[in-house]
């Protein structure tokens, strides 16, 4: 028996910890523990409703969009507002949230998840023309090798050219997201914490030069997302194809559905690009979302309230030093059981239900790989399904941008209600993301978040089943304990995001040295 | 640049001062930047600047309220050891910049010693306090001329 300790995983936002018992070399027990707590409800209760919009987009600097839109989406529910959003404003909130979601995948793949594959120092030696090949030979000479390092040693397949093509591609993938961000702000008015996505629609008004402002932009990026992202991809899965049978997880799969096309008021059934529901890996049986089946326990979470309360009467009274817990993340479990998001999750629920141009991406993407579908259910089978995504909403994001009305309104105009309550489900890049709000005398009395990475790196529930993540960590085969670098592609695979999951508890008392007091 | 998160209390103060100077007149070249709790994406605002003035807090254990400055390159052997309070990765943003060639030519912190960084918004009375003083800060190492700080100095009543 061995115990491996990966504290924090590093290149995710927010800090994780990951502790593993191997036995034999094999994993028999994982868990992921959030360390720091969220407190993000008690802070909204009180205010002006409107304020969610605002304060849930600091919870985190990753996806601060997706929780605009999920405030958004309650607060158009609490106001009664939601049958009247206007085309432009709905389609502007796809825009922008579109522009994030490129971003936020491209980031992922080649910024925190590709170094677990591409190794960089095959670029330390360059010196053909490639300028950014140059650049990063040269920031290796100069001795400073993060954001490189550190890393665990031991598994670089890739040939050295195909490396050599990766590492410039980390560097031009530093442009697109600059440029992806650019694009978010011609609607979103700034980024980080855009105020263009807003209860009742959208804040920014269509005109004509924006509309071709965005569209330069967006062909920019679908021009990368084709031509280099998606055969990057391909490259690392043909290279690591045992990483098809490795990090399958619970199996289970929950997507709430994404992207707006009508405004019908009831989430469940508006027409979105990508539907939502609940798939079987094992029967590839789907069966559509009913949100009053998510439940949340807490008795292996710091926390003293009451487990299985669904989120809109979820609570937050934290206690830190509650036997047997051991995060502050809850386990929030649908029908009782746990469940896996984000973008695998919606494309296979896309696929299963029949969406056509899931389909051919999916099918395409396959066969060049001479895999079937249960080869998704793992570690590459996630980083296909987000890159072969970013290509969905991107080409989607290409025909919206047809819609918009120039001169017509963005947004509802409403009075606000004095008692009401709403819902708001959406997908952030990481997963299926729910906002729920509960106003009294004009004030928010209740504001509860389940975010993607709960779902995926919850703690074990009351029954004692461990969460998506650890269920994918626990059967895997560990080489090397001192270099478990297995374990941290299976963590990065999901792309967690602490940051958003929790918050943090107490500052730590650093001795940090010296500075100049001014 | 103001970082940090507005929903831990004097975590946030590096964002209310740069709220407070989004308010001000200042010279077309200079920008004031909300970064909040922007992460490796910071790297957008720094390309190519001559000088990056950023407010943050810290955590050194000295009086709440306590200004330090430093370079990036003192942060360094401490950039694991939960320095800052927040998710701005800094110098990840700054390595960036570096691998393409875009690195500001000069960048300046100014970091505010936090007293309370508890949930919840607001500043606690001693980092509230210390605002001016971060302001004049941030205004004198902008090169800011002296009437901008003095009148707008006193806007008070940080966003939230």
């Amino acid at each position: 028996m061995a115990k491996i300790i990966i504290d924090p995983v590093t290149r995710i936002e927010g800090h994780l910890k990951i502790s593993a018992v191997t036995e034999d070399g094999v994993v028999k027990e994982a868990r992921c523990s959030g360390m720091m707590f969220r407190g993000l409800e008690v802070i909204l209760r009180g205010r002006d409703p409107r304020d969610a919009q605002r304060i849930t987009q600091r919870i985190c600097g990753v996806c601060p969009t997706a929780h605009a839109t999920a405030s958004s989406l309650a607060l158009d529910d609490a106001f009664g507002v939601a049958d009247r959003i206007p085309d432009n404003g709905r389609v502007i909130r796809n825009l922008i949230f579109g522009s994030n979601y490129v971003q936020s995948h491209i980031l992922h793949f080649y910024h925190l998840a590709a170094l677990d594959y591409v190794d960089v120092a095959a670029a330390s030696d360059y010196s053909g023309s490639d300028p950014r090949l140059r650049q990063v030979a040269a920031f290796i000479a100069r001795g400073s090798l993060a954001p490189f390092f550190p890393r665990y040693e031991g598994d670089y397949r890739l040939p050295k050219a195909v490396n050599q093509a990766a590492v410039s591609h980390y560097v031009e993938a530093l442009d697109k997201r600059r440029e992806a961000q650019e694009m978010l702000a011609i609607f979103g008015g700034k980024m980080p914490h855009s105020m263009g996505i807003f209860p009742g629609g959208a804040l920014e008004k269509v005109s004509v030069s924006k509309i071709a402002e965005f569209r330069w932009r967006l062909e920019r990026l679908r021009d990368f997302i084709d031509n280099i992202y998606i055969p990057d991809v391909l490259a690392v899965a043909g290279a690591y194809p045992d990483y098809f049978q490795i990090g399958q997880g619970c199996g289970r799969y929950l997507a709430y559905g994404n992207w707006d096309l009508d405004s019908e008021p009831d989430l469940t059934k508006r027409k979105r690009l990508q539907p939502h529901g609940t798939l079987d890996g094992a029967t590839l049986s789907h069966s559509p979302l009913e949100p009053s089946r998510i439940t949340e326990d807490v008795q292996h979470s710091w926390y003293k309230s009451r487990s299985h309360l669904p989120p809109s009467d979820g609570q937050t009274e934290v206690d830190p030093m509650k036997p047997g817990a051991y995060s502050f993340l809850k386990a929030p479990r649908y029908d009782g059981d746990a469940y896996e998001v984000g973008p695998l999750a919606r494309v296979l629920v896309a696929y299963v239900t029949g969406d056509s141009t899931t389909r051919k991406l999916v099918d395409g993407a396959l066969a060049a790989l001479r895999a079937g579908v249960p080869a998704l259910f793992s570690v590459l089978g996630r980083h296909a399904a987000r890159a072969l995504e970013c290509k969905i909403v991107a080409d989607a994001m290409a025909d919206w941008l047809l819609e918009l009305r120039p001169g017509e309104p963005s947004c509802a105009v409403y009075d606000l209600p004095e008692s009401g309550s709403g819902m708001g489900l959406t997908e952030g890049p990481r997963g299926a993301l729910g906002h729920w709000i509960a106003i009294e005398n004009g004030v928010i009395s209740n504001y509860q978040a389940v975010v993607p990475t709960t779902w995926n790196c919850s703690p074990r529930d009351d029954g004692g089943q461990p969460g998506a993540c650890e269920q994918a960590l626990e059967g895997t085969k560990v080489k090397d304990a001192e270099n478990p670098f297995e374990l941290v592609r299976i963590v990065r695979s999901f792309d967690p995001c602490i940051a958003c999951a929790v918050h943090m508890v107490t500052p730590k008392g650093n001795e940090i040295g010296r500075f100049q007091v001014v | 640049m103001g970082v940090g998160n507005v929903l831990w209390r004097d975590d946030g103060i590096g964002v209310h001062a740069a709220q407070i100077m989004s308010e001000w007149s200042v010279p077309p070249e200079v920008e004031v930047y909300d970064a909040g709790t922007v992460g490796l994406d910071a790297a957008v605002a720094l390309e190519d600047r001559q000088l990056v003035v950023v407010a943050d807090a810290v955590d050194a254990g000295a009086e709440p309220g306590t200004i330090f400055r430093f370079r990036p390159e003192e942060l360094r052997p401490y950039a694991c050891s939960g320095l800052s309070l927040h998710d701005v990765h800094l110098l990840d943003a700054l390595d960036e910049t570096r691998l393409l060639g875009t690195t500001p030519e000069e960048v300046v912190i100014l970091a505010v010693q936090v007293g309370d960084v508890s949930s919840g918004l607001g500043l606690s009375p001693p980092v509230e306090a210390a605002m001016e003083d971060l302001l004049r800060l941030a205004a004198r190492a902008l090169g800011l001329p002296s009437e901008h700080m003095d009148a707008a100095m006193l806007t008070t009543g940080a966003a939230y």
